[in-house]
């Protein structure tokens, strides 16, 4: 026996060194990730196995080992012992890769759960283990060549009536339900386990009573049934494969779509969604008014105004100038904009991209919002609509969205370039890119026939909010940006870090980016609203999943836009756990909410729970309690805030105040 | 003297071919050939006896011991080269050795050193790069190191050159020579019996058709050449096969025979004995000369 397993090692060692550079590169790709383990797992052990089984298929030494002094049975044994050693060799290098990789902590190596690893591996070894048993017996009673055939027709058979009884997805259902079974059910783990076994013994005895009939012969020439047996094995998969994706495609576009739908009624302010990854595109659509007129023409893509989107093309714009020696990051905004209040002046260009400067923001003051004409200049904006004179906090200390900093920004780069920001946007991002939607727009005239109106001037915001763009063309946009095809690196890895205050606390926020980290991706978001419109934008540069949404309102239904993120990159999200909160600690929480002039947000006590309304939208929604100031809307996981006074009772709400806060008043 | 081999009514059925009712011995100190056209049954039989295959009726016992119940222990004391040998064609000769060792208890690499130093064998070419003789010679190597007591040799000399052939028959007479050890080699290359073998065994269609020792068979039968006239005689109508030559006939007939005045008799050589055993005068036509070795 030990004689016959030493035999086998002589005539695979060679092989197994001339496969080397074949499993350096499989280890390479291991480094990808939990998958990539699991894959290497795969390919190892499958690869180990097919050397251990067809080892004297090569030289047709089988007459030879044959004649030597041991038995049939021996030989046959030997032949298990060394191809579940292979088997579980390829599984043990591949968890010892994924070990080590999460030891080094790689760059790569953030996504490795070594608990996935091992029971996607575990369950790898139960199924290649299952194949091999089935097949053994074929390989003896038929020899290598015929065995396989036989065995590959009898499988392709099988595989084809499982895949005819329950459809692709129903088999990769089933398979996975099964594998998640064995993971998570100790009892079903036993008895599979013994199953298992059981079936190894089986096999081990038909083997050997198989190979006790056979006349042993030099195997035809292996190469064809081989090569058949992997080109209908190819086939197969292929196919499969092919099915599973085209599933998965559309899978994914309805589930994209079950997550906008529900929002939004014909007729009503709508929403142009478009979701792609890789350059695909999973779920293009438009919803409320934007699905287009009943008869199904198709409209033209329609440029809208993004809001505070517009703030990545300015972040882009600065840092261009900057690559251009024009303007300096750390140089102070009252270099370019002289007219700012003397207390300003210490807040540095770089500040007002990320927010930290502690300018106040004109669009929350209330002389602004509450203006009559609704044309004020930038000077007027800066003179009147600033609480005060002073910084909310000293520089760099704190993180507060402030629009006020980008429209100085728009000014800046209008001074140093001597264009208007319009042309400058055309010249340097537009026109390279190809972005024949995107452009700095004037007013909201032109879009009134598409939202609920607004006559907000836009160019007065400057690089605030300046923008119009499609869904297509911001999916290019932001593509284009990570891609590296806009920045020069240093000011890719600028605009996309997040900053830190001085006390070294993360903004989770670039420039003009938001950035969070979803399961261990990062992805960078931004989300926008102006006079009418609204928009979010997100982005996971290294899955390349684009999600771009722009809506003809400035109150947009709650989407569920981190799950939207997940399906597109294919990830389970678990829902956000809701807990229980005493009924005291709801108490002063009901009430109205202003969001603008006419839009109300009505919060009321239903049992022990609150729910929402807004005053132009159907429905009501149920709020659950993350903590006992923040809520999420059930269904979605939008977040809302409450700003509780000293006496326990909200004087406002705050929505998306991860994204781009909005705050509501309360009135009474 | 016990006998190294021994089949009793040995039956195999492989498709269309069936090897029939095989008795055959060979005992210790002796070398048997196994004759018979391409298809007789010679690689069958011997496939038999390594186990490569089960016999469906009949027995073998191997050193005295019965295959089927002492199987791998009594099979260590033979040694075996198949016909066209296949062995890993990426090991070298010494690397054979180390690969076959383990197998047999009585394996002695000095003697395996010594037999791959007499063949002249390249101690660094890869099996699979080495010459039809040189291949044969190494599987001899690997045959003869553990000193096996029977060795069981199918198809040895095909392939070898005349030199070779000389040298690999010398080297099996040296073999039996402490009177021990046996040889059964088959071949369908006559002379090589005539020069080495003791015993001769003729497989016809599956079926043993002669055997025994071979100065006794080569006694037993005798060639006489004649007339048409003498398929009427005793003698020839006593002649188990014959052909018609352009000067009349040839007949295998039973020594001890009267021989008529008209006919002679000839020298019988093994060759002849094997051609002519069994086969019907008319069997193939004159003008074609009867091929032989």
């Amino acid at each position: 026996m030990l004689a016959l397993i030493r035999m086998d090692w002589t005539l695979n060692r060679r092989i197994l060194l001339q496969l080397t550079p074949l499993f350096l590169f499989y280890a390479l790709m291991a480094l990808g990730g939990t998958r990539g383990v699991v894959g290497l797992g795969f390919v190892l052990a499958t690869i180990l196995m097919a050397l251990a089984v067809f080892q004297n298929l090569r030289d047709s030494v089988e007459p030879f080992v044959c004649a030597l002094p041991v038995s049939r049975a021996q030989i046959v044994l030997a032949r298990y012992a060394v191809s579940l050693t292979g088997l579980a060799l390829g599984l043990a290098l591949a968890l010892a890769l994924g070990w080590a990789v999460g030891r080094l902590g790689l760059r790569w190596s953030q996504e490795i759960d070594l608990s996935i690893v091992r029971a996607g591996l575990g369950c790898q070894g139960f199924l290649l283990g299952a194949v091999l048993f089935l097949y053994l017996p074929f390989h003896f009673r038929f020899g290598g060549d015929r065995g396989l055939g036989v065995f590959a027709a009898a499988g392709v058979s099988c595989l084809l009536a499982i895949l005819l009884a329950f459809g692709v997805e129903g088999t990769l259902d089933r398979t996975l339900a099964l594998a998640t079974r064995l993971i998570d059910d100790r009892a079903f783990l036993l008895g599979a386990g013994i199953g298992w076994l059981l079936l190894g013994a089986g096999s081990l005895a038909l083997a050997i009573a198989g190979y006790r009939r056979r006349l042993s012969r030099a195997p035809l020439a292996p190469a064809w049934p081989v090569l058949l047996v992997l080109a209908a094995f190819a086939a197969v998969t292929g196919a499969a494969q092919f099915a599973h994706r085209a599933g998965l495609a559309e899978g994914t576009r309805a589930a994209l779509n079950g997550l906008f739908a529900p929002h939004f009624q014909p007729g009503q302010p709508g929403a142009e969604v478009r979701v792609s990854r890789n350059g695909k595109v999973l779920m293009a659509a438009g919803y409320g008014q934007a699905a287009g007129p009943a008869d199904g023409r198709l409209v033209p893509p329609t440029p809208l105004p993004i809001g505070s989107l517009s703030k990545q093309f300015t972040a882009a714009l600065t840092l261009l100038l900057v690559e251009d020696g024009k303007l300096r990051l750390d140089a102070s905004i009252g270099a370019y904009v002289p007219e700012v209040p003397p207390a300003w002046s210490q807040v540095t260009v770089a500040q007002c991209l990320g927010h930290t400067g502690g300018l106040p923001d004109f669009a929350s003051a209330p002389a602004f919002r509450e203006r009559q004409e609704r044309a004020w200049s930038p000077a007027r904006i800066l003179t009147q609509a600033r609480p005060g004179q002073g910084l909310n906090f000293p520089p760099g200390s704190q993180f507060s969205y402030s629009n006020t900093g980008y429209l100085l920004l728009g000014m800046a780069l209008e001074r140093v370039s001597g264009q208007p920001l319009g042309t400058l946007l055309q010249q340097r991002i537009c026109g390279p890119l190809g972005l024949a939607h995107t452009r700095a727009a004037l007013d909201l005239d032109g879009f009134h026939g598409h939202a609920e109106g607004g006559d907000d001037r836009l160019d007065q915001v400057y690089g605030a909010g300046n923008v119009v763009s499609t869904v297509a063309d911001l999916t290019t946009w932001t593509l284009a940006l990570h891609a590296g095809k806009v920045l020069k690196p240093a000011s890719l890895l600028r605009m996309t870090s997040p900053g830190q205050t001085t006390d070294g606390r993360s903004t989770g926020y670039g420039f003009g980016l938001g950035l969070t980290l979803a399961q261990g991706h990062r992805v960078f978001h931004h989300s926008g609203r102006i006079q009418g419109f609204s928009s979010y934008l997100a982005c996971d540069p290294e899955q390349k999943v684009v999600v771009a949404v722009l809506c003809s309102t400035d109150t947009p239904p709650p989407l569920p836009m981190e799950r939207v993120m997940a399906t597109a990159c294919g990830r389970e999200t678990p829902p956000p756990t809701a807990m229980a909160l005493a009924p005291a600690e709801l108490d002063g929480l009901p009430g109205n909410y202003e969001v603008k002039a006419g839009v109300v947000l009505k919060v009321w006590r239903d049992g022990g729970g609150l729910r929402l309304a807004q005053s132009n939208r159907p429905g009501t929604l149920i709020l659950h309690a993350e903590s006992r100031t923040r809520f999420f809307l059930a269904g979605s996981e939008q977040r809302l805030d409450f700003e509780k006074g000293p006496d326990g009772k909200a004087q406002a709400m705050v929505l998306d105040p991860d994204g781009t806060p909005l705050r509501a008043k309360r009135l009474d | 003297m016990d006998n190294a081999l021994e089949l009793r009514g040995l039956g195999k059925r492989l498709g269309a071919f069936t090897l029939d009712q095989v008795d055959l011995t060979v005992p210790r100190g002796t070398i048997t050939g196994l004759v018979g056209a391409n298809g007789a049954g010679k690689s069958t039989l011997l496939k038999l006896v390594l186990g490569l295959a089960e016999p469906d009726a009949g027995s073998i016992r191997i050193l005295g011991q019965d295959l089927a119940g002492a199987g791998p222990r009594v099979r260590a004391r033979v040694g075996f080269v198949q016909e066209a040998p296949t062995l890993p064609s990426q090991l070298r000769v010494p690397e054979l050795g180390r690969f076959v060792a383990p197998f047999y208890p009585t394996w002695d690499p000095a003697a395996f050193r010594r037999l791959t130093a007499a063949f002249g064998l390249p101690l660094t070419t890869r099996f699979g790069k080495l010459s039809q003789g040189n291949r044969m010679k190494a599987a001899l190597a690997l045959a003869m190191a553990h000193n096996p007591e029977l060795l069981l040799l199918d198809e040895p000399t095909s392939g070898l050159d005349p030199l070779a052939r000389r040298e690999f028959l010398e080297l099996l007479l040296e073999v039996v020579q402490d009177e021990r050890r046996a040889v059964l080699f088959s071949t369908h290359i006559t002379s090589d019996l005539d020069r080495i073998a003791d015993h001769v065994a003729f497989l016809k269609h599956g079926r043993l058709a002669l055997a025994g020792p071979k100065d006794e068979l080569m006694a037993a039968w005798t060639l006489v050449k004649g007339g048409e006239d003498l398929l009427d005689t005793p003698l020839g109508r006593q002649a188990r096969g014959g052909r018609r030559t352009e000067l009349g006939l040839e007949l295998l007939c039973p020594t001890g025979l009267p021989v008529p005045a008209s006919a002679v008799r000839d020298t019988l050589r093994l060759e002849d004995l094997v051609y002519l055993f069994e086969r019907p005068l008319d069997s193939i036509p004159q003008e074609v000369p009867a091929c032989s070795h």
